[in-house]
């Protein structure tokens, strides 16, 4: 391996874009706001999950969107890469190890009230298995701790820091839509979200949100899906035939696995489902209310 | 409990047997154990398996939700992980008081370090009293020791007197679950190994049937046996007494028939006191068969008068799995099985593939210690971390991270597969990533069309993962906002 390392770096030095952009960027907020909350004139950064950089970057700027909107500002830094959750997964704790350090660092030197990630995945692994993984270095186990208390998913930032008011993203024609919510294995179970999208979607943009018939993965599992396409398969296809139930056009998640996995799913079986995160739909609202007030 | 119409004799309400302490050494008398991989692919081929567990959890996780309404789950559920906690890290002591206690009642105690010992044990007792037959309530523990397999080498029978037990048993089998031990079978498959083995038609259909065939045969067994030998649900430390549930009362009558009654426990089954026997009580039934109480909840203390009591105390890799502080919480468990009635790919390949010999999330925990970790490597890949287990555990075990301590201990021993070694060392390296993707931006378009999914239905290797879920397209390089 060390051999695809020496030729990778020996080609990317030769490819200018890769050596830019060391230092964070930081998206002010706006200086009025779109909705007054408490979080005008916070400075936040931003975790963007694996899956959001390599194939959802318009998630990424929902956040940005949606957090700006409100006054917060965001700091973004170029070089982060794997919080480690991926070779953890897998039991890999060498490759892990290094990922975490690295994360820790790099996070530790932002200067942001809170570390804010629309991945429910990345936030599980940074706020908790940190501390498990780090358990017995005392060091390293204080410096997870104090990240775990600044690391906040997209949706429990929105609620519980912003406080962001019931009615406050409403469609601007009063339309109800219906929509369903899946949540996440992390969101939920890790994470204990459960009240939080509800409220946003429900209270805060005024979606009728049709439940899930039941409690179930949705079969991605990371490398799981890849390892056992005929089990992850199976699983997907039930969740999405308890979509289909609920007659809603539109599902919502928290988490890039389950959303990458389920809307491939729809495609595949040529379903017209849409599965969106949830700060997609925020943004929208955000930005039809931006337009209209200019 | 809400059961499928497709559910067999075992699994209606009054013949489920929660006693964890399951038995039938079920099928492994002398053939080879076929490989993960194997029985991985006949249970993914096997539609009706996934068919049977699909109605059964949806049921079951219905069921629970109305029996836990009574009680104050967290609540209830921290003052038992408060029980355990104490009688795991004082276990020392409570299994001396135990002892004592359980002496002074007549009872015989005896201490297995491992499987072979506890074989060993029991078998010689057989042989001392001129046993040839012996009637068996379920006890996982004699599952995990193999003894069946081992007293039928020195030609003792033994019969599962559990229905769902004798059922996996005549089938050659061992229990797909801990609490049921034939959850994987449809009447129709029960219907077809009673005609086998009775030697006469037994309706495919009719549940109440199979049962009164069963029930004829098994009542035999517990008038002849010379030795009964059941498992343990509790063994309360202050008294001396051994609490079993069961739902078929066949663990009364194998622990009260025969003249020798044999009690085979694992040393973690220690609770300090009767109160927290019966904070155990109001759990396990709810959380296991989502019943507020198992028909029979048995104490035991000493044998009846004129026979004779023995029990096997069991460590087997369990104070090596006290003394590994991520895994101690597992030695809490109360084998209630709800970690599989909860595991999604539990629910799509059963008990034969996600687990070894204790089957459902706890199993993967376990059997590292108790059967070794080549037991373990293919079963624990099977695990999504979805939590889901972690939130229905009656004692609140971390299952889904010592699973992943657990998979880190088999990648730590046998490595890493290939390609995911390759992934993993590729995937470390961000400056190598970000030439991938640039590549990849490129090299993707022929399946894009410039769209932003891999659509790769029609195409060989590729559409094993794209048949059925198109893949994302690599996006363009994000530009952050000015």
């Amino acid at each position: 391996m060390q051999t695809i390392r020496t030729a990778a770096a020996a080609v990317t030095e030769k490819l200018p874009s890769h050596r830019a952009g060391d230092s964070p960027d930081i998206v002010p907020g706006a200086s009025q706001p779109l909705i007054a909350t408490a979080a005008a004139g916070m400075t936040v950064a931003l975790y963007p999950a694996c899956m959001t950089r390599m194939f959802y970057p318009e998630q990424a700027d929902a956040i940005v969107t949606v957090l700006n909107a409100l006054g917060v500002s965001v700091i973004e830094s170029e070089n982060q890469h794997c919080c480690g959750l991926i070779p953890h997964n897998s039991g890999d704790a060498k490759h892990a190890r290094p990922m975490i350090e690295r994360t820790i660092e790099q996070l530790e030197a932002i200067p942001a009230d809170y570390i804010v990630s629309g991945s429910a995945s990345c936030v599980a692994m940074m706020a908790q298995d940190y501390l498990h993984v780090l358990r017995d270095e005392p060091i390293w186990r204080a410096r997870a701790e104090r990240l775990s208390h600044r690391i906040i998913d997209f949706t429990s930032f929105l609620v519980n820091v912003v406080q962001l008011p019931a009615g406050s993203l409403t469609p601007l024609d009063g339309s109800i839509p219906v929509m369903t919510y899946h949540d996440s294995c992390q969101g939920l179970n890790a994470l204990g979200l459960k009240a939080e999208p509800r409220y946003l979607l429900q209270d805060v943009m005024g979606y009728e949100v049709r439940e899930l018939g039941e409690v179930l993965c949705c079969g991605f599992g990371g490398s799981f899906s890849v390892e056992y396409p005929l089990i992850a398969e199976r699983l997907m296809d039930r969740k999405l035939a308890n979509a289909d139930a609920t007659g809603a056009p539109l599902l919502a998640t928290d988490n890039q696995g389950c959303l990458m996995h389920l809307r491939g799913g729809a495609d595949a079986s040529g379903r017209s489902l849409q599965v969106k995160h949830i700060a997609e739909l925020l943004a929208d609202r955000v930005r039809e209310r931006q337009s209209e007030r200019t | 409990m809400a059961l499928p119409a497709t559910s067999n004799p075992a699994h209606s309400r009054v013949h489920d047997t929660i006693h964890p302490a399951a038995d039938s050494a079920g099928g492994d008398h002398g053939e080879p154990e076929r490989s993960f991989e194997e029985r991985l692919a006949v249970a993914v081929s096997d539609a009706q398996l996934s068919r049977n567990l699909t109605n059964f959890q949806t049921g079951w996780r219905a069921s629970r939700e109305t029996a836990m309404e009574e009680i104050e789950f967290q609540t209830m559920r921290e003052r038992m992980k408060a029980a355990k906690t104490d009688a795991i890290d004082n276990i020392e002591h409570y299994l001396d008081q135990f002892i004592r206690q359980m002496e002074r009642a007549g009872t015989t105690v005896h201490l297995a370090p491992d499987a072979d010992a506890a074989c060993a044990i029991i078998a010689r007792i057989a042989e001392e009293k001129g046993v040839r037959l012996v009637a068996k309530s379920k006890s996982m523990v004699s599952e995990e020791i193999e003894l069946n397999h081992r007293l039928h080498e020195d030609g003792v029978e033994v019969v599962e007197t559990d229905l769902g037990e004798w059922i996996v048993q005549l089938r050659g089998e061992r229990p797909s679950h801990m609490v049921m031990p034939a959850i994987h079978l449809a009447r129709q498959q029960v219907g077809d190994i009673f005609t086998k083995t009775m030697g006469r038609e037994i309706s495919r259909e009719d549940v109440g049937e199979q049962v009164h065939a069963a029930r004829d045969v098994l009542r035999d067994v517990f008038f002849n046996a010379g030795m009964g030998i059941t498992g343990a649900n509790a063994l309360i430390a202050e008294a001396g007494t051994v609490m079993m549930v069961t739902n078929e009362g066949n663990g009364r009558l194998t622990s009260s028939l025969p003249p020798v009654h044999v009690i085979l426990a694992g040393i973690e089954k220690l609770v300090p006191t009767y109160e927290d026997a019966m904070t155990q009580v109001r759990l396990l039934a709810r959380s296991a068969t989502a019943q507020r109480q198992t028909v029979y909840t048995t104490f035991i203390h000493g044998p009846s008068p004129g026979h004779e009591q023995h029990i096997v105390l069991v460590d087997n890799g369990r104070r090596a799995m006290r003394d590994r502080d991520e895994f101690r919480e597992a030695l809490h468990c109360i084998r209630c099985a709800a970690c599989a009635n909860v595991c999604p790919p539990y629910r799509e390949v059963g008990g034969h593939v996600f687990g070894h010999i204790y089957t459902g999330a706890i199993g993967l925990v376990v059997t590292p210690f108790l059967h070794g970790i080549d037991a373990v490597a293919g079963p624990q890949s099977l695990c999504l971390s979805c939590n889901a287990c972690e939130m229905v555990c009656p004692v609140e075990i971390p299952l889904p991270r010592q699973i992943l301590d657990v998979r880190k201990m088999v990648v730590e021993q046998k490595g890493l597969k290939r390609e995911k070694a390759v992934a993993m060392s590729v995937y470390s390296h961000p400056e190598v990533m970000k030439l991938l993707l640039k590549i990849g931006r490129h090299a993707q378009r022929p399946l894009t069309h410039g769209g932003r999914l891999v659509r790769g239905k029609h195409i060989p290797i590729l559409n094993k993962q794209t048949r059925w879920r198109s893949l994302p397209a690599i996006a363009p390089a994000r530009k952050r906002q000015p």
